[in-house]
């Protein structure tokens, strides 16, 4: 019977505490204070669309380590060529070497396409990619490089990063039209 | 007593099943992906085209190398119905494994080389014989399954500027 008298005092304190955390300090009673406006919950393909957003503002830039942010710790990238970056620091260094070489100078939009979540901490994004501003090798412009991506993307906490990144340039085979 | 009995029988069906289905996960990433190329260049080469419904979900999308998207089993066995209908028809691949990311127990990514022999030249060209695939496969109902596929060629890429 002791025992439980002690629990109901118990609980009684910690409801007084749990309600006292609700009422603001000098809060007058009876008056309900203004809510605040809550943050904006980001869906996961807004969240998912936002990386390719931050790629961009990051590529525009010059900026390889803010891209390599993008990546989750581990993640890799499989450029067209066949090239295989695995870790931000081998991403950051590879899009470092790419900025200061055949990419300087060039921008980049992208469009995503397709965003398919498999499970709610994985998805698998697709769209398609415009590098302009290329020059050869004599300095003379280029054409645009038009690709398409494919991203797969882990949720770490409530954050979207690549896991793999897969890049490609569309080709015609000839004898396969 | 009977209760216990029954009881005991149905915690020994469970925890039989959970051992099943770990065996089952047990499987290595790379036994998976063996398995998967060898079948899917077995059915290629024996010209089976309809043998690769089996290797893909029923949702499942393929890009192929010239950026068409394929969606749904059935379209994808379509696309390599047709591919094997072109210069391609008669050639052989190979498929060699080269990077694997285990994403969840469940989901997968795998890529891989692929080469093609036996392309005859097309007006004086050969066409890329060479290329990467990106798998990504999910295991339903311990059955792993392709259900993003991408292929590609690699491109002509620009030189840097002096």
């Amino acid at each position: 019977m002791r025992s439980v008298l002690v629990f109901l005092m118990m609980g009684l304190a910690a409801s007084a505490f749990l309600f006292a955390g609700c009422q603001p300090a000098g809060q007058p009673e009876g008056e309900t204070p203004a809510a605040e406006p809550a943050a904006p919950v980001m869906s996961d393909e807004d969240a998912i669309r936002k990386v390719a957003d931050d790629f961009v503002v990051a590529w525009n830039a010059g900026d390889a380590d803010s891209i390599a942010g993008l990546f989750a710790e581990d993640g890799d990238s499989l450029a067209p060529d066949g090239a295989y970056y695995k870790g931000r620091d081998a991403v950051a260094a590879n899009y470092r070497t790419s900025f200061e070489g055949m990419y300087k100078g060039t921008t980049i939009t992208i469009s995503t396409t397709s965003i398919r979540i498999l499970e709610p901490d994985v998805a698998i994004g697709d769209g398609t990619y415009e590098i302009a501003g290329l020059k050869d090798a004599e300095g003379q412009d280029m054409p645009n490089i038009k690709g398409m991506f494919t991203n797969i993307m882990t949720k770490m906490g409530d954050k979207w990063l690549m896991a793999c990144s897969r890049p490609m340039v569309p080709i015609e085979m000839p004898g396969t039209t | 007593m009977n209760k216990r009995i029954s009881l005991f029988v149905m915690l020994s069906l469970v925890v039989s099943f959970g051992t099943a289905v770990n065996a089952q996960e047990t499987t290595s990433p790379e036994a998976v992906f063996e398995e998967m190329g060898a079948k899917w260049a077995g059915v290629w080469n024996t010209g089976d085209m309809e043998g690769f419904a089996e290797l893909y979900a029923e949702d499942a999308d393929f890009i192929s190398h010239d950026g068409k998207v394929h969606k749904g089993r059935e379209a994808i066995v379509k696309s390599f119905v047709e591919l094997a209908g072109t210069v391609f028809k008669g050639a052989q691949i190979s498929i060699e494994r080269t990077h694997i990311r285990q994403i969840k127990p469940n989901i997968m990514v795998g890529d891989s080389e692929w080469e093609f022999t036996g392309v005859p030249e097309v007006e004086g060209q050969t066409p890329p014989t060479k290329g990467t695939s990106t798998v990504v496969v999910v295991n339903q109902d311990g059955k792993w399954l392709i259900t993003s596929h991408r292929s590609r060629v690699p491109p002509p890429m620009p030189t840097a500027p002096e």
